[in-house]
């Protein structure tokens, strides 16, 4: 993973990894396909992606519907009652504090139900992903090791093993 | 001349926090994305100092004197909009492991040509965005000391294009965090002493029920008479708009995993919220003690002009220094967060020249800072919030289709994802412009001139998901979608 090979007596910058993935993005040839993050695709480490990713996405439809019922339902009630400018909660008009006030917890309470969920699913998946069919030695050495993703961008140091790509 | 002593103040602070995080800002990654050692609790400080703009601060109060309280709805989608940002985007987007969008394009379609195409629509969301910015800053100075309104603009474009040259995004975070608080505090305290002082008739007044449309809990624009359209098509552009604005997804590259970068995106909902209950009382108080700005004058100024209407004296005056610099925290921080974006699609996108990395991206940071100036100077009557609810409709009908299909369908195609760009974009920017040109009759087509989300976000999410249908998706394309939600980064020693 040394830099490019030069000439000796040319200076040579030193800078981390990172750095010089960052700095050299745009020398990346045509996009280069990350293996799934274990390295090893074997089939039922990708059952369980497939499987993960169907649960997320419904969760995210599910979620997003909530969220459209919320904003357009509070809005079309609003529109449909107009009785409520006359109610009064306090010395406030009970629409206006619904659209003031009242909608900020509700998103809120969206937002954290579906992390949690997320979450949940996440959880659950890890375990079984950590039961490839084969277990093969190099499962774990292949993991990209560090949460900077950046530094999985195997374009940058030449073809990588395992990538499915064009 | 207290006002000026507060700017002045907040912005000897503003330096003095980024010069403390300058030292480690000498590599790209740094300069960009902080190198993701950003702490989450700063992170959502700093996502929400961000995000915060004069939109909020000003805009919205103003906005509100001269449309009503159905103005708040744009309030209610800006946080909404983070809703979407935990749901649908925040974690695959820091699992793909991109910066920004162009990024993001590039990873999950393999197409240098979709990341300039991409390029191109970051500035064009990013200057809209920053246009009122300035004008919020050069409007601000105007006030608070009487120097020309040119005069705040160029003072404003310096200022943040100074402090990006010498921090870059790690010390920006630590700058915006301490934002979000100055604005916090400093339009909180100051609606707080108002509706104190206000008195019983005042606060009355100021609640009263009567039978306009200003009073009714909708947005009409420009009195179309739809006004359930006008607040569903905001509603849309600016919910859907904040989970595609480029300088927002930037942000979640700082969070240390993909699991961060969700919860941090709730932590912004609470501080949004929060923020978000105060500019409605400098609207309803605004409308009692100000009612000459709504017919003469700029509604925008209405913030920072109503402390000094309703308390003159000293109280007043400090009252209004607060205000003028919770005002002037929100444009440096948005603007320096905008600009960033912005020069990262110039210095990285777009450009082919050989210039070492952060050298390139500092000559970004000043074109881009000028071009903005220069479009600010002539814009000053035009309304904050009309300038930015244009930025989010663009967005939405542009970046939020692609992140939201390209993370969540493998079918998604280059075709399909550039026809729906294009179509996004010119659909949008046309239909505002075409607003601001054409004197079309009043009804719907008003609104769906002026705020054309409504029809160009399902508009761009078809053309997408049709062309994309026509063509098929590569092979690894299953694998680059499945890469973005398999929980790698749970197990991950830390």
């Amino acid at each position: 993973m040394s830099l490019p090979s030069r000439p000796p007596h040319r200076r040579v910058r030193v800078t981390s990894p990172q750095t010089r993935i960052a700095l050299s993005r745009r020398h990346r040839p045509v996009q280069q396909l990350l293996p799934l993050p274990d390295g090893t695709l074997d089939d039922g480490a990708l059952a369980a992606a497939r499987a993960t990713f169907a649960r997320q996405r419904r969760l995210a439809l599910r979620t997003a519907t909530g969220l459209a019922a919320l904003l357009l339902g509070l809005s079309g009630l609003l529109a449909a009652l107009p009785a409520l400018d006359r109610i009064t909660v306090g010395p406030v008009p009970a629409s206006w504090l619904l659209l003031m006030a009242a909608s900020y917890p509700m998103l809120l309470v969206i937002a954290a139900l579906h992390v949690r969920a997320a979450e949940r699913i996440e959880d659950s998946a890890a375990p079984e992903r950590h039961r490839p069919a084969v277990p093969g030695p190099g499962t774990d050495a292949h993991r990209p090791g560090t949460g900077t993703t950046t530094g999985t961008r195997t374009g940058d140091w030449g073809p990588a093993a395992g990538g499915g790509r064009p | 001349m207290t006002g000026l002593l507060a700017i002045g103040l907040l912005l000897a602070a503003s330096m003095l926090i980024g010069v403390y995080g300058v030292r480690a800002a000498r590599s790209t990654p740094d300069f960009l994305v902080a190198s993701q050692e950003v702490k989450p609790t700063w992170n959502a400080l700093a996502i929400a100092g961000e995000y915060v703009s004069a939109a909020s601060v000003l805009g919205l109060a103003g906005l509100m004197l001269k449309h009503g309280i159905g103005t708040l709805w744009y309030a209610v989608g800006f946080t909404a909009g983070y809703v979407v940002v935990a749901a649908l985007v925040a974690g695959p987007m820091r699992r793909s492991g991109a910066y920004t969008v162009p990024d993001f394009a590039d990873y999950r379609l393999g197409s240098q040509r979709i990341r300039k195409l991409c390029a191109v629509i970051v500035l064009v969301i990013m200057w809209l965005y920053l246009i009122p910015q300035f004008k919020g800053a050069g409007v601000v100075l105007h006030l608070v000391s009487g120097t020309p309104y040119w005069v705040g603009v160029v003072l404003a474009g310096l200022v943040v294009s100074v402090s990006i040259l010498a921090g870059g995004m790690r010390s920006a975070t630590y700058v915006q965090g301490f934002h979000y608080l100055v604005k916090l505090v400093f339009i909180a305290v100051p609606a707080v002493v108002l509706l104190a002082s206000a008195g019983p008739e005042g606060r009355a007044e100021a609640l009263h029920v009567d039978l306009t449309a200003w009073s009714r809990p909708l947005l009409d624009l420009d009195n179309s008479g739809e006004p359930l359209l006008a607040t569903w098509s905001v509603l849309i552009a600016t919910t859907l708009g904040a989970a595609g604005l480029p300088h927002v997804i930037m942000r979640f590259s700082t969070t240390a995993t993909a699991r961060a970068a969700r919860r941090v995106a709730v932590w912004v909902i609470v501080l949004l919220g929060l923020f978000y209950l105060f500019p409605a009382v400098y609207g309803l108080l605004g409308r009692v003690f100000t009612p000459e700005l709504a017919t003469e004058g700029d509604t925008d100024t209405v913030t920072v002009v109503l402390p000094g209407a309703m308390l003159p004296g000293t109280w007043g005056a400090v009252l209004t220094a607060l205000v003028a610099a919770g005002a002037f925290a929100a444009f440096l921080s948005t603007s320096s967060g905008l600009l960033l974006a912005l020069a990262g699609g110039l210095s990285h996108d777009l450009s082919r020249t050989g210039a070492t990395g952060v050298g390139r991206l500092r000559l970004a940071v000043a074109a881009g800072a000028l071009v903005a100036v220069l479009l600010s100077l002539p814009a000053a009557a035009v309304d904050i919030n009309v300038l930015v609810g244009w930025a989010f409709a663009v967005a939405a009908s542009t970046f939020c289709p692609l992140l939201v299909l390209g993370i969540w369908w493998r079918g998604l195609t280059v075709a399909g994802a550039a026809a729906g760009l294009v179509a996004g974009v010119c659909a949008s920017t046309g239909a505002a412009l075409a607003s601001a040109v054409v004197d079309a009759p009043h009804g719907w087509v008003v609104v769906l001139l002026a705020q054309p989300a409504a029809w160009t976000v399902p508009l761009a999410f078809a053309v997408m998901y049709g062309v994309s249908r026509l063509g098929t998706p590569p092979e690894w394309a299953e694998r680059a979608v499945l890469r973005l939600h398999t929980p790698d980064d749970t197990a991950r020693p830390r």
